[in-house]
Parts: structure tokens; C-alpha cells; sequence
């Protein structure tokens, strides 16, 4: 259960005691910090803005943060120890306990194509994750033993990584299958500090802040992997690393943005896949929560 | 007589005393500039290798300076609860005190090279006020024991 506590240095004091004096932390998904702007909540599956007294729909009531506070909440998560975090917040972004994530906007500074540093931080984005125990059910109803390579589509914010999370531990744990996440962002298993803030399974590892390609290689020279999951499938070298995976008869469960069945057969990435997904998983929130719907990649044509 | 030495002897002692408090202070004040460069010497090294957060490089230096440890400790305190550090500033004075201030406010707010830039700069301006202090102490600090004790009896010679 998420403790907002543990996010009191990122919050400034106004910000943290309204939320800690009128939200239910389990409902609470994201808290925006724009620079100048008023303070907005994602909660419940809607979006307010944050006054002293709770949630409103109108702004006018609303706390604000200036640009002191962005930085203050940047220097609270980097524990302010910016050296030590100057390459997540050059990718970004910053993992905080729990698999708490800020994402950072402001100034990139580079040099010759190189990003340096980011300054002068606009807005900040606090996500919350929150663990969905067998949601990945909607996907696969029971762990077979065959694991197949699947895709999982949705648009984003559509709980892929939620899925792709809660799948990991399931393989690991009832599967009994050694899982690999090719981590890149550090979205699935929320590593701080070599230790994952999200339950991915006990035989589960995880490889993260680097590229797929380097994370790839390194399981499958050294680590083993039954299973690899990744996050966000982007372009061809993408897919390129996912077809020399699954060469390996290393299963490959991964996701995609697509805005619905039929968009996903037009992105590159989908011809550049060039079949070696067995199945493609549609995943839509309605009022049963996320569903999915489970394509097999030969009946599969857009 | 017997009671006019005994008030010598006391006067004496009683300058001694004050000249040794003196002493310490000028001792105390040396060594918290030579404790603060130790450990921003140990940031540096941080900085270089291990890369270790701020409040893991405050809670392993071992200060010798009471001061130092206690603004260390309300430092890193504060870090970890998202507020201001406003570490105690002691017996510091005016400008040993906003520059000591500025230096532990500031770090940890800048990349690598940036960070590490800053504590050498750190390090040079705050060194001016150590070797001051330190030459004091040398200079005049042992002696002001000896001085308290001579104005303790010139007291009591006077008082004869």
C-alpha cells in the first residue's frame, strides 16, 4: 500500500498536508506541479486540481507551485544529490521509493547532440503506481506452460505496464519460469537502488537504465532468461533485438502503444515485427475495469 | 598575609582559567575549520567515485567538531524530510557564518563537474578562515593562558 510519506520531500509543505489531510492514497494515481500553474491531481480516475481544503474542478481555488517549488521537488527526489542522479534526470525522470516515478520537464542543455543537463525545471509529474494482483488474468487466464510471444497494445496510460508487471510475478511465482525485464526506464519493476518497488517475482531479474539492445544481449550471454518482458516496443532496432530473442527460443512478452486494433497494423513497428508474435493482446478499460482481447497473430491483419 | 596570598593564589588561578577558555574557544574554532575541510575532502572523494547521495556522505563522516556533527545531522535530517536545512550556527560568526551556511546550503544542487568544482572553491575560501583561526590559536592561543594567570596576579598585586 502506498504511504504518501514517502513522498514528503518531493512534495512542497501546502501540497503534501491538503494531500495528506483529504486524499486516500489508494486512489491517488499522479500529482502535477507545473511551474506557475495551479496543482492537479489524477484521482479516482479523474482529473482535479488541488485546493487547502480537497479536490476541485475549477482551478480558481486552486494551490499553486512556482518555479522554487519544481526545483525544490527535483533536489527533494534526487535526495538533493543531483550529481548522483544526473543521468535519470537527463533521461527524465527520477525512481523514488516504491515505485513512485516523477518525470521531469525543463531546459535540456547539450552539447554537440549530447544532453548534458536539464535546468531551470518547468513541471514535474508524480506517478503513483499501484499493483493489480492478477490482472495480467485478462491476458492469460491461467500460466501455460508454453509461453508464447505476445505483444500487449494499448493506448498509453491503457495499463500495459500494470499487466506486463503483474505477468512477470505470475510466471515467476506460479510459473516457476525464470523472468527477465529488460527494464529500460524502470517503469515495470521500479528499481531504486537494485531493489524492485513493485512485487515482479522471486525469480524474477531485472536489468535496467539501459538501452534494450545492451539489456538483451547481457541475458542472453549470461542470465538465462525462460521469459524476457519489456516495455514499449518503439521502432525497428526494437524489433530487430525481439526476433534475435525469440531466435534464442527465449520467450518475448512485450508492449506497444496503439490506439486501438486497427491503427497498430499500420505502425511501422508491426511490419517490422515481421510475425514473430504469436498473439496480440488489445487492452481496453471499460466499466468491468481492463480487459483484453487476445489475438493470434495469423488471424491478426489490422 | 597568609589570607592575601591565598587571594593572590586564587586571582592567579582565576586568570589562568580565563585565559584557558580563551585557549579552547581559538582550539575549537581551529579544528571545526580543519573537521569541515576533512569532510568536504570526503564529499569530493565521493564525487570522484562512489557517488554516494549527500545524506550518506553526512552519516558516515565521523566529526570531531560537536558543531559539525550537529549541522551535519540537522542537514541530512532535513534532506530526508523535504524541508530547508537550517543547520545550528553555533559560536560562528557573522561572516564565517553565512559563508559556512551558503556552502552546506548549496551542496548537492549541481551535476558532477559542477558539484565538484564548487566544493574546491568551498574549500580555498572556507581554508581562509581555518588558517586564521588556526594561526590565532597558535599565535596567541597557547599563551593566553599564561597571560590570564600574570593578569590574575597583576589583580591581586593591585588589590595588595
Amino acid at each position: 500500500m502506498f504511504d504518501l510519506h514517502s513522498i514528503i520531500s518531493v512534495l512542497p509543505s501546502e501540497v503534501y498536508a491538503s494531500a495528506e489531510e483529504n486524499l486516500d492514497p489508494d486512489r491517488l494515481w499522479e500529482i502535477r506541479l507545473r511551474a506557475g500553474k495551479p496543482v492537479s491531481v489524477w484521482y479516482g480516475g479523474k482529473e482535479y486540481f488541488l485546493t487547502r481544503t480537497g479536490l476541485s474542478v475549477s482551478a480558481s481555488t486552486a494551490l499553486c507551485v512556482g518555479p522554487d517549488d519544481v526545483r525544490a521537488s527535483v533536489l527533494g527526489a534526487s535526495e538533493h544529490s543531483v550529481y548522483a542522479y544526473s543521468d535519470d534526470i537527463n533521461r527524465g525522470y527520477i525512481t523514488l521509493y516504491g515505485g513512485v516515478r516523477m518525470g521531469i520537464c525543463g531546459e535540456v542543455v547539450t552539447d554537440d547532440g549530447k544532453i548534458m543537463t536539464v535546468k531551470n525545471f518547468s513541471s514535474v509529474s508524480i506517478r503513483i503506481p499501484h499493483e493489480i494482483p492478477d490482472i495480467s488474468r485478462c491476458i492469460m487466464p491461467d500460466i501455460v506452460d508454453d509461453v508464447r510471444n505476445i505483444l500487449v497494445l494499448a493506448p498509453p496510460g491503457g495499463g500495459k505496464t500494470t499487466v506486463l508487471r503483474d505477468l512477470a510475478r505470475r510466471l515467476s511465482d506460479e510459473g516457476h519460469r525464470n523472468v527477465l525485464i529488460a527494464d529500460e526506464r524502470a517503469e515495470i519493476a521500479c528499481c531504486r537502488r537494485g531493489e524492485p518497488g513493485m512485487d515482479v517475482g522471486m525469480r524474477t531479474d531485472v536489468i535496467t537504465g539501459c538501452g534494450k539492445r545492451h539489456a538483451f544481449e547481457c541475458a542472453m550471454r549470461s542470465v538465462r532468461p525462460d521469459v524476457i518482458i519489456t516495455d514499449e516496443l518503439f521502432g525497428e532496432e526494437d524489433a530487430r533485438i525481439v526476433k534475435e530473442a525469440a531466435g534464442c527460443g527465449i520467450a518475448v512478452v512485450a508492449s506497444a502503444h496503439a490506439a486501438d486494433r486497427h491503427s497498430f497494423a499500420a505502425r511501422k513497428l508491426f511490419a517490422a515485427l515481421g510475425g514473430v508474435m504469436d498473439e496480440y493482446a488489445f487492452l481496453s478499460r471499460g466499466e468491468n475495469g481492463l480487459t483484453a482481447k487476445v489475438v493470434a497473430a495469423a488471424e491478426y491483419d489490422g | 598575609m597568609t589570607d592575601k596570598l591565598l587571594i593572590a593564589v586564587c586571582l592567579g588561578c582565576i586568570g589562568a582559567l580565563a585565559g584557558y577558555a580563551v585557549c579552547v574557544r581559538m582550539k575549537r574554532r581551529a579544528e571545526y575549520f580543519e573537521d569541515l575541510d576533512g569532510f568536504l575532502r570526503s564529499y569530493f572523494q565521493s564525487l570522484s567515485f562512489s557517488m554516494d547521495t549527500l545524506p550518506e556522505v553526512m552519516g558516515e563522516y565521523r566529526a570531531r567538531s560537536a558543531l559539525l556533527a550537529g549541522q551535519l545531522s540537522e542537514c541530512s535530517r532535513a534532506i530526508r524530510a523535504g524541508t530547508k536545512p537550517s543547520p545550528p550556527a553555533g559560536w560562528l560568526k557573522g561572516d564565517e557564518k553565512s559563508a559556512v551556511m551558503g556552502v552546506l546550503g548549496d551542496l548537492g544542487t549541481r551535476s558532477s563537474s559542477a558539484e565538484k568544482n564548487a566544493v574546491e572553491n568551498a574549500r580555498v575560501k572556507l581554508g581562509e578562515y581555518g588558517k586564521r583561526a588556526a594561526d590565532k590559536y597558535a599565535g596567541t592561543g597557547r599563551a593566553a593562558v599564561k597571560l590570564g594567570f600574570l593578569a590574575g596576579l597583576l589583580a591581586a598585586v593591585l588589590l595588595w
